[in-house]
């Protein structure tokens, strides 16, 4: 596989990869994976229309609103464009070895028990949220 | 797979054999990939974003779940230039081919299936010579597997046996409680058993047993699980065999005292002709009928076999939050088999695989929830997943079919038109058997989380364009291999079978090359 030449710049916020990774693994990020991020979302091409940028850019502003639209997306279009950006830093983080821990764990910790469930039960509230910024925004 | 093996049967048997073949590899993932086993890359190599996602991050697959989208980097050079070379058309069948040095063997998973007497008659296939065939292509490759429940429907026509690979503690948790629960998974006409695979678990032929390293799916290190290409790496050895790599085979028309075979040279895309005095075509099922279409000019539908195919994300619940040892294989480590009139026939097959090595993001793409929250529960669940693939028998109709239409755009001037439509009594046949997989899956503690149905073509399994016949019929297949109406041309690769048993096919596939060139050899008349 090789680059497509015809591909066209794709304009990405300076902080996307870093929030991104901060929503992801709550984690700070090195430059190199905000440079192979960057790279990505230009070879992949993901690029959004105009009301997508609107809602991005708020979502890179607010993590409630990132996580809100998120779980919104993943039930009613979890492939558009947002989703497959979330989705390619969350590819570069996995395949790197200082988030090893956020992908595998050992033996899960009582932490662990409680931030999944919080996830889990607040999940509906988030739905709802995301619902009203796509839709009102 | 039938081209490595129809070769090695001709140059064993002394006949000079020249090899035409696309033939690309990969340069760039052989040398980056280390040996060292999965956990160990995961945790120090700075730069396993390339092995596991690419240099372009072409396994970063976007968008919906589409045929290949478990390809890693390691085998993306399988399809490159399929579009180029060979264009398919259709709205209801997704084609996998490849250009590749060994073909689609490279990613094979390593199922080792022997058919049995029902379903070889049903192919057009002889049950006595493929007991035979089946022993001389396990003398070459090697195979593993164990006698058990799953015996009768894959490795009872098989002599020797490596032992079964170890399984992991996901799979043995799924097999102990088969074994407790075996006679309420019987009654439903359902069997499992461990894994018969072209997988080595002891040193042989210079090949190393598994490391149980989980990289299958990256990298052929150690060469213990089988590719063809191994075989073509030994036949460029011999004195009389020649391999004539970038030559992608067109055409052939047949002369008096030879057969001339036309091709395009895929470096400077200029045409080049071959003579031989014999032609055995083995480039798949999809390019085999190409060439014999354009050869004869025709547009004419040929029929076409794909096993239907339909993968289940799993629980195994006794599994969640458990940790995953280091050392195990990615391959499928238990088959189960739906044999539902309890003859052998009909029979619908289902390969387990406990999931790690392709990577969290596949699967947490798909799920309902956040990604970030997806992640978070990914990590408890991933010690449970379990993947189950499931392949259903499949028999031709009016419905499925391909032909050649022209169209100057393309390289080769034409392209491959494909329709392939089940009827709703096939569909509504193999849902049925899905419940019944999904209850035999319930009884071994598997719950599964969703179905996902990838859609014609995905299977890989492709068969039945030109049958076996006994009629001197255009477009069939003599049972000796050779075209009807040809004097010289044969065809190796499993055009011919008349029937799409739901087992992996591959194993039948060399042992059909094997017998069509024993066949030719027996019939030469030729030096």
């Amino acid at each position: 596989m090789s680059i497509d030449e015809d591909r066209v710049s794709i304009k990405i916020p300076s902080n996307e990869a870093i929030k991104l990774a901060s929503y992801l693994v709550g984690k700070p990020i090195g430059h190199e994976v905000t440079i192979r991020y960057e790279m990505a979302v230009q070879i992949k091409q993901v690029s959004l229309n105009s009301h997508e940028q609107r809602v991005w850019n708020l979502m890179l502003s607010y993590s409630l609103i990132l996580t809100s639209v998120d779980s919104y997306l993943a039930l009613t279009d979890r492939n558009c464009p947002i989703r497959k950006r979330i989705c390619i830093m969350l590819a570069i983080l996995e395949a790197h070895p200082n988030y090893i821990s956020s992908f595998y764990f050992k033996r899960p910790q009582f932490i662990d028990h409680m931030n999944l469930l919080f996830s889990l039960f607040t999940t509906p509230f988030k739905v709802v949220l995301g619902i009203l910024i796509i839709k009102l925004y | 797979m039938a081209g490595a093996h129809s070769a090695q049967t001709l140059v064993e048997s002394g006949l000079k054999v020249c090899m035409l073949d696309v033939g690309y590899a990969d340069d760039y993932y052989k040398k980056i990939t280390p040996k060292d086993d999965f956990c160990s890359i995961r945790k120090n190599n700075k730069n396993q974003h390339e092995i596991f996602l690419g240099k372009y991050f072409e396994s970063i697959q976007l968008g919906g779940v589409k045929i290949g989208a478990q390809l890693t980097p390691g085998r993306s050079h399988l399809i490159k230039d399929i579009n180029k070379y060979l264009p398919v058309v259709s709205d209801t069948f997704s084609p996998y081919e490849s250009l590749a040095y060994g073909g689609l063997g490279s990613g094979w998973g390593a199922g080792a299936f022997t058919f049995s007497n029902p379903e070889l008659k049903a192919m057009g296939l002889d049950k006595t010579e493929f007991e035979k065939a089946y022993n001389v292509i396990n003398s070459r490759i090697g195979i593993s597997g164990e006698r058990d429940d799953s015996s009768p429907f894959c490795n009872d026509k098989l002599a020797n046996l490596q032992s079964p690979v170890k399984l992991d503690s996901n799979s043995s948790k799924i097999y102990e409680k088969y074994l407790r629960n075996r006679s309420k998974v019987n009654n439903l006409d359902v069997y499992l058993g461990r894994s018969n695979l072209a997988v080595l678990t002891e040193d042989f032929n210079g090949r190393e047993k598994l490391k149980y390293r989980e990289m299958s799916f990256y990298d052929d290190h150690g060469e213990s699980v089988y590719r063809p290409w191994m075989t073509v790496n030994v036949l460029l050895e011999k004195d009389n065999f020649v391999y004539q790599p970038g030559i992608l085979v067109t055409s052939f028309s047949e002369k008096e005292t030879y057969v001339e075979v036309r091709s395009i040279d895929t470096k400077t895309n200029e045409q080049k002709i071959f003579k031989c005095k014999k032609l055995v075509l083995a480039s798949g099922v999809l390019s085999t009928a190409r060439i014999v279409l354009r050869s004869a000019d025709s547009h004419e539908k040929l029929p076409l076999l794909c096993n239907p195919y339909t993968y289940l994300p799993t629980m195994n619940f006794s599994r969640i939050a458990k940790p995953i040892e280091s050392q195990r294989t990615s391959l499928s480590q238990l088959f189960m088999f739906y044999d539902k009139y309890r003859n052998n026939m009909d029979v619908s097959t289902c390969s387990f695989y406990s999931y790690r090595s392709l990577l969290s993001f596949r699967i947490i793409k798909e799920m309902p929830l956040a990604m970030r929250d997806s992640r978070l529960l990914m990590r408890y669940l991933l010690p449970a997943l379990t993947i189950i693939g499931i392949h259903h028998p499949e028999r031709g109709s009016d419905f499925k079919y391909l032909c050649l239409d022209k169209d100057d755009s393309k390289m080769t001037g034409d392209i491959l038109r494909i329709s392939y439509k089940l009827s709703c009594e096939e569909t509504h046949e193999n849902r049925s058997r899905e419940k019944v997989i999904t209850k035999a899956l319930f009884k071994l503690g598997l719950i599964p989380l969703t179905k996902e149905t990838p859609g014609m073509g995905a299977s890989i399994h492709y068969c039945g364009t030109l049958p076996f016949s006994n009629e001197e019929r255009l477009f069939t297949l003599g049972f000796d291999g050779k075209l009807m109406g040809s004097k010289n041309v044969f065809v190796a690769d499993s055009s011919g079978f008349k029937y799409l048993p739901s087992k992996g096919i591959t194993l039948t596939l060399m042992a059909n090359a094997h017998n069509i060139a024993s066949k030719i050899i027996e019939k030469r008349g030729f030096d």
